[in-house]
């Protein structure tokens, strides 16, 4: 059998150890046995992937290897693992490989989004824990596909989105708790509207748009474009579909929407209490979108059963006079934690601030918790976005959600894009 | 090139072999639909989108076979505009609303498809019939697996389309290749009956097919595959092979009914040496059997991985019920299982089971473990939580119990009040903490007994808690205790407290509170603080003389930084004027109140401009100026954020700055300044190595924003100062824009085109004869905008519009209006700057001249393209524009124009273009001002009446009839945008129309009604008349003639008229 790091500790007993760990991690205080120090690798380091938020290793976790399509962008981690963090980092060209690694117990998912489920399926079937960049799947039923996997292994997944639990939540002026705790305090009444908007603090980047008449052009020769492109269709290489542009085409990606969406939603779904519930309605205004590129939109709108809303303003809505983020029957808030009703902070002192959720992914991984943003939540959020996507591509003003099956009403196309199927021999 | 034309040859040819005869309503064929609907594509909203998609969808088979067919090879990449349309025709008919048109489209993009020949066309139309395709044409896509081109597409295409599960069955039955594809439809089908054929599959198949097999055993199995995975599984140790046995033997048994048969199996898994393995027999164990649900979790409690126990946990709950808490908690476990136990009662809120997580909490055993009792605690509530959790207050667990208490699912006021009179002193410094953190009012006697406490930390802790629980009432008492200590720290804590306290108060209420204080104090710096929460004008001004005069000014000024209101930007401005060592900090503040302020863009712009050109020292001042100078669309603006590009600090940021002002105004995309601008800032986005954003700014410039480019464009224009006079460019100007900015301590008049026009005055501007004035500021700079084109003038001052659309008048206004001239400021008194003034010249009208012909017959011009002199009525929404009348809605104007003159008989001549289609206008003759023309006088019709709006039009109210009198011959109009020259020949009560050329009515009116232009009985009802109706002005001798417009979409030109009467007249 093949001798793993846990079962080679075991074998060698402590006498070992100061062959293998580096000197400083065994320091006095803070010492952390190297069996409970987590490991993690990281597919796709082309961008998020080799960013400083995410290209770094501590005690509690550490980085020992690295995988790419891109032979130039896995050198630049290699380098950067060297230079940064004085490492020797295991490169990998195939996920499959990086995944298989027994030394291995994070598996961190930044590659475009047309991976992320597959991937996540992978990772759980191997027994890893999974850190994944948002949005967490491209369609409705890959998401369905990550859950089952991941409860059918008892796995512990972080979907990386934060404003549900800390930072100020881009223009808004404010972090989301307060908003939580002013929504949850009844103030505001019932149901509310949320609009995530340029005039409430948000940008839609819809510069993030896909070119509509792209020529081929040679594929470069450190890139492997098939193993990029994996499950999705075929399409003839240009640059422009790939690396950082990768987002202006609905086979990896959906712009602005789908991109900055999980990001700007997710708290909203939080705030609302709706982490276990869908829309009932999406409701798209729109000009045309390309089959193949993302262009822009003009205003989305989903409502839920109990009629709260959530509104996305996009292009045409830029100039728009002061709209609130939060609107209520008795009750609104703007940017800047701006609100009608007066002396607001000192009233919603008098409140219990809202619980307290598990944000330690490290910790989760160990103690065997959910993390704050999971696969359930996660899924749930994500789905917002993707069923807008849906609607757009198809030119539909409206599409109506059945809940309990996931599926859309009484439109065939669309549910087809539910369920996309993947480009053989790609599977999930 | 001469490829391309080869191919439009061909393409025509196509076209013209299969003249296409039918036409639709407004008698277009087919191939000018298809063509009308590519012009319009992309749609710019759904509504436009569906409009096309079923105008093409209407055409059906050849319609859609001719759009396929226009397709250019991929590689050439000209393909959008068909892409769009073939996805938005396909899209459209895939809603079941619209599936009627769905089998003519199918056709259409079938047979196109079967002429095509281009690989990635053909994927791209297998993947469009698809979405709207059903099980009848399986058989199409059946075909394409073995293409190797289209297999990918065609699997996509039958797992998507609904119905193909009995084709797709009968291929594997009959053992058809490719396996590995038919084995993953099998799987998305979920097909039954097919075990068998999948299972014989597996022998010697390579690895990718055997992946595939399995994969479908997981919902297409039953027993034999249970046992052929079982042997797979094993065989590969329960590892994760490459062919996924493993994960396709537990799915299977998830999906499996036997629960014998996977209890066993699940069982054997438990011995396995993979954690998530036996994580997956336990779910497979617990969910299967349910009557020893309870027992089995009890078990894995003592299971020394953790992975395995919060698995039994996590599904406990589901599988064992209610009941399963009490009796895990009944039962003894490890610490580390006990750990696992309290976070999930937590998790569960199991207020039934508080109890032992209060016991556990207090036994203080392990510290993971107490802090997850804390935890949970706090997340179940009730009294018992609550007094344990302010137990805890007392030792190392305070932390993790205060903000459990924080979030305490409850009330939690008594217990903290009860806590402030605890002996243990960390209990009441927490208590403290949370009284004021949570505003328990009822707490601040408390919380001032406690201030005055023999123990140093506790007093401290008092004080810096008043802020919270100290309310409107306790002001005055706080302002005592503040008067009476010289602790500065203490003084901090009482500043908060009396802030708070008084802060559900009006500003007005406040500021006098705190004015009183003031008056009678000795140290005011005490009450800035307050000021500053205040910052009404009042409160600023006060601040602003302490600043000035008191002797605490540093404190003055803090406090004038946390003003929250606009009114303190000027103060904060001059400060930064002043004094160096506090511009940064004064003016960083500035541009934030500036930004936050409601003023408008242009205005923002100069407030913005005026703290740059202070050259404050911070670069991030200056970016974040930058950053918020994106947000004001103008033209300075962007010239501004141009001068940031040269120095690397700023360089990004007012690149960005550039480029956002230019995508978003329009009327800055054109001329070689701005060009040269934006050029920089796309060498300074081009050097940014790896930053994504900088990526898409280089795509968003050179893609989106220069193309966009046309040729007029400001330019700047250095103004050339003498002692009466500026001179604004040594030319002649005829249409123009002109942006500058001025300030002035006197009077002074720009001139336009030679004639003044703007008085600009020391604190008001005024647009000459018109009723616009506007204040201006009176110390800063003013912002002027002015367009200029043929007799129109707008006029916008520091953003707000002054006038718009005015027709200008010379002086005295008797004078005629110049159609070019001079640019120049008179000096009339005081003082007069100007700078940054530049000039956009835009196209010079074309003005329209008789031809020798009409000019000898004594035709009269009566619009040239440059002003509407002879006409009268409703000049506002008929504007003069690039040699045409056109209708505008913009303007707010009502009623029709009509000429100046009356007249009787007469050649009217003019040319008319439909902009958009369904336009409605018309010419009225022989009527009066404000009544309607068709009935007072005559109507001659102008329409475009095939556009569909206008179904069951009647022919008397076609184009070119006299409504209601005279039908006309039916007009087929070209495509929109294309000019018709019409004459109207009145001659008594003979009228001729005629368009291109081509009479279209000639008649009698007399005749037509048989002089009963009303009913003979003074009724409603007119038999004579072809419309039935009463025309009672029929027969007005004379009138004006008039534009009888019903929105916008129409233009006019070349308007001339020939007076019959006076030539007789003169004849005679």
């Amino acid at each position: 059998m093949k001798q793993n790091r846990r079962t080679f500790l075991k074998t060698m007993g402590a006498a070992g150890l100061f062959t293998i760990v580096p000197r400083k991690v065994l320091g006095g205080k803070g010492y952390i046995a190297p069996s409970d120090q987590l490991t993690k690798g990281i597919i796709g380091v082309g961008g998020i992937g080799r960013s400083t938020y995410h290209f770094n290793s501590d005690d509690r976790c550490r980085l020992i290897s690295v995988c790419d399509v891109d032979k130039g962008h896995l050198q630049k981690a290699l380098d950067l693992g060297k230079t940064k963090l004085n490492l020797e980092l295991t490169p990998y060209h195939d996920f499959r490989d990086l995944i298989k690694d027994p030394d291995l117990d994070i598996v961190h998912i930044a590659t475009p989004p047309h991976w992320h489920a597959l991937m996540a399926v992978e990772a759980a079937k191997a027994g890893k824990d999974i850190w994944c960049e948002k949005p967490f799947t491209r369609t409705i039923g890959e998401g369905k596909r990550v859950i089952e996997a991941v409860q059918r292994y008892n796995r512990i997944l972080r979907l990386n989105t934060w404003f549900r639990f800390k930072d100020t939540f881009y223009g808004l002026g404010t972090t989301v708790q307060p908003l939580k705790k002013l929504v949850d305090s009844g103030m505001l009444g019932w149901p509310l509207k949320v609009t995530v908007s340029g005039t409430t603090g948000f940008t839609w980047k819809f510069y993030w748009v896909g070119k509509d008449n792209l020529e081929q052009q040679k594929v470069p020769a450190e890139l492997d474009y098939d193993m990029w492109l994996g499950p999705a269709p075929f399409k003839p290489y240009n640059a422009h579909r790939v690396h950082q542009t990768f987002r202006g085409y609905w086979d990896y990606d959906g712009g602005g929407l789908t991109d900055m969406g999980q990001h700007y939603l997710d708290p909203v779904q939080y705030l609302l209490g709706k982490d276990n519930d869908f829309p009932v309605k999406v409701e798209v205004d729109a000009p045309q979108q390309h089959p193949d590129a993302v262009g822009i939109w003009h205003k989305i709108t989903y409502t839920y059963e109990d009629g709260c809303q959530i509104v996305l303003e996009g292009e045409g809505y830029e100039s728009k006079t002061k709209t609130p983020y939060i609107e209520g029957p008795k009750g609104k808030v703007y940017k800047g934690f701006e609100c009608t009703i007066p002396d607001i902070m000192n009233k919603l002192a008098e409140y219990p601030d809202p619980e307290p959720q598990r944000t330690d992914f490290v910790d989760c991984v160990k103690t065997r918790q959910k993390f704050a943003l999971n696969e359930v939540n996660g899924h749930h959020s994500c789905t917002l976005v993707n069923m807008a996507a849906v609607a757009l591509r198809l030119g539909r003003k409206d599409l109506k959600f059945d809940r309990q099956t996931q599926t859309f009403i009484g439109d065939d196309t669309a549910n087809a894009l539910i369920n996309q199927p993947m480009r053989g021999p790609w599977k999930i | 090139m001469k490829t391309i034309k080869l191919l439009a040859i061909f393409l025509l040819l196509l076209f013209v072999q299969n003249i296409y005869s039918q036409t639709d309503s407004r008698n277009r064929t087919k191939e000018t639909i298809v063509q009308d609907c590519l012009a319009q594509l992309p749609a710019k909203n759904l509504k436009s989108l569906n409009q096309v998609s079923s105008e093409i969808a209407v055409t059906g088979k050849e319609g859609m076979e001719m759009l396929v067919g226009m397709m250019l090879p991929a590689d050439q990449a000209k393909n959008a505009t068909f892409e769009y349309a073939i996805d938005g025709v396909v899209s459209y008919v895939s809603s079941q609303k619209n599936s009627s048109l769905r089998a003519g489209v199918q056709q259409g993009l079938m047979s196109g498809f079967v002429k095509c020949s281009d690989k990635v066309n053909r994927a791209f139309l297998v993947s469009e019939m698809a979405k709207i395709a059903t099980a009848d044409d399986a058989a199409f896509f059946v075909d394409l697996l073995s293409d190797a081109d289209l297999k990918n597409a065609a699997v996509s295409a039958l797992a998507s389309i609904k119905g193909t599960d009995n084709v797709i069955s009968s291929l594997i039955k009959n053992n058809t290749a490719p396996k590995a594809e038919l084995a993953y439809l099998a799987y998305m089908k979920k097909l039954r009956g097919v075990e068998d054929n999948l299972l014989s599959w597996t022998n010697g198949a390579d690895e990718k097919t055997l992946t595939s097999i399995y994969n479908a055993l997981t919902v297409c199995g039953g027993e034999k595959s249970v046992k052929t995975l079982e042997t797979a599984a094993k065989l590969k140790n329960f590892e994760n092979d490459p062919t996924g046995a493993t994960d396709a033997y537990l799915q299977l048994l998830n999906n499996y009914e036997n629960n014998t048969v996977v209890l066993a199996a699940a069982k054997s898994l438990l011995k396995c040496n993979r954690p998530a393995v036996r994580c997956a027999g336990l779910t497979l164990l617990l969910k299967k059997d349910k009557p020893n649900a309870a027992k089995n979790i009890l078990v894995s409690l003592k299971d020394d991985c953790a992975q395995y126990r919060n698995t039994a946990l996590g599904l406990a709950k589901e599988v064992a019920g209610e009941d399963i808490f009490s009796t895990v908690v009944a039962k003894r476990a490890g610490n580390s299982a006990t750990i696992d136990i309290v976070r999930w009662l937590g998790n569960n809120k199991r207020t039934d089971q508080l109890d032992y997580v209060v016991k556990v909490m207090r036994q203080h055993s392990d510290s993971t473990l107490t802090r997850a009792a804390i935890e949970a605690a706090g997340k179940i509530g009730g009294e018992t939580a609550l007094t344990a959790l302010i137990g805890e207050l007392s030792g190392k667990y305070a932390p993790d119990a205060k903000n459990a208490l924080l979030a305490y699912n409850g009330k939690i006021n008594e217990g903290i009040s009860k806590a402030l009179a605890s002996s243990d002193k960390n209990i009441v410094k927490h208590a403290l903490e949370i009284a004021s953190t949570r505003h328990i009012y009822n707490t601040y006697s408390t919380v001032l007994g406690l201030t005055n406490s023999s123990d140093a930390d506790i007093k401290k802790c008092a004080y810096k808690s008043l802020s919270g629980v100290s309310a409107t009432g306790n002001f005055e008492e706080l302002c005592k205790l503040m008067e009476s200590t010289s602790d500065t720290k203490i003084i901090g804590y009482l500043q908060s407290a009396t802030k708070n306290a008084i802060k559900p108060l009006s500003a007005e209420e406040q500021y006098n509170l705190a004015d009183k204080h003031i008056a009678k104090t000795t140290r005011p710096s005490l009450y800035y603080p307050l000021l500053a929460q205040v910052g009404n004008k009042n409160a600023v001004n006060k601040l602003k003389s302490e600043y000035i005069n008191g002797n605490a000014r540093e404190a003055a000024y803090k406090s004038l930084l946390q003003v929250d209101n606009i009114v303190v930007a000027d103060v904060l401005y001059n400060i930064g004027k002043d004094d160096d060592a506090k511009k940064d900090e004064a003016l960083g503040r500035y541009l934030t109140l500036i930004r936050k302020s409601r003023n408008n863009y242009m205005a923002k712009y100069l407030l913005y401009k005026k703290a740059l050109d202070l050259n404050p020292a911070s670069d991030v001042v200056k970016r974040n100026a930058l950053d918020y100078l994106a947000d004001c669309p103008c033209l300075p603006a962007m010239v501004l954020a141009s001068k940031y590009l040269d120095k690397e600090a700023t360089a990004l940021k007012a690149a960005t700055t550039v480029k956002t002002i230019a995508a978003k105004t329009k009327s800055l995309q054109g001329g070689i300044m701005v060009k040269s601008i934006l050029n920089k800032a796309l060498d300074v986005f081009k050097a940014q190595a790896n930053n994504a954003d900088a990526g898409y700014a280089v795509d968003e410039i050179n893609g989106q924003i220069l193309p966009k480019f046309v040729n007029e464009g400001y330019a700047e224009v250095k103004p050339v100062v003498d002692a009466e006079k500026i001179i604004l460019g040594d030319k002649v100007y005829e249409n123009f824009e002109l942006y500058l900015e001025w300030k002035s301590t006197g009077d002074a008049v720009l001139d336009l085109r030679s004639m003044p026009q703007v008085m600009l005055g020391k604190d008001i501007i005024s647009v000459n004869a018109s009723q616009a004035t506007a204040q201006v500021n009176t110390i800063g700079w003013n912002a002027l905008a002015i367009k200029v084109v043929n007799d129109r003038l707008s006029v916008e001052s520091n953003g707000v519009t002054l006038i718009d659309n005015f027709i200008m008048k010379n002086t005295p206004e008797t004078a005629a209006l110049l159609n070019e001239g001079f640019l120049d400021v008179l000096k009339k008194n005081g003082n007069f700057d100007i700078r940054d003034v530049y000039v956009k010249e835009l196209p010079s009208t074309p003005i329209y001249k008789l031809t020798p012909d009409e000019a000898k017959a004594g035709f009269e011009v009566l619009f040239d393209g440059r002003n509407l002199d002879k006409w009268q009525g409703n000049l506002t929404d008929y504007v003069p524009l690039d040699g045409n009348i056109y209708v505008s809605a913009k303007y707010g104007g009502t009623g029709n124009l009509y000429t100046k003159k009356k007249y009787s008989d007469f050649i009217y001549r003019f040319d008319f273009c439909f902009d958009e289609p369904g336009v409605n206008n018309g010419i009225g003759i022989r009527t009066n001002i404000g009544t309607d023309a068709a009935y007072d006088g005559m109507e001659i019709q102008v329409l475009d009446h095939d556009d569909p709006i206008y179904k069951g039009l009647h022919d008397y109210q076609r184009h070119g009839s006299v409504y209601g009198i005279i039908v006309p011959k039916h007009i087929i109009f070209d495509k929109v945008g294309t000019w018709y020259s019409e004459e109207i020949r009145a001659v008594g009560d003979h009228i001729t129309v005629t368009v291109n050329g081509d009479v279209v009515l000639d008649g009698n009116i007399r005749e037509a009604c048989q002089g009963h232009n009303v009913a003979p009985d003074g009724g409603k009802t007119n038999p004579y008349t072809v419309d039935h109706k009463n025309h009672p002005g029929l027969f007005n001798k004379d009138g004006y003639i008039s534009f009888c417009g019903h929105g916008v979409g129409v233009k006019f030109r070349n308007v001339r008229i020939l007076d019959l009467s006076k030539s007789k007249k003169k004849k005679r």
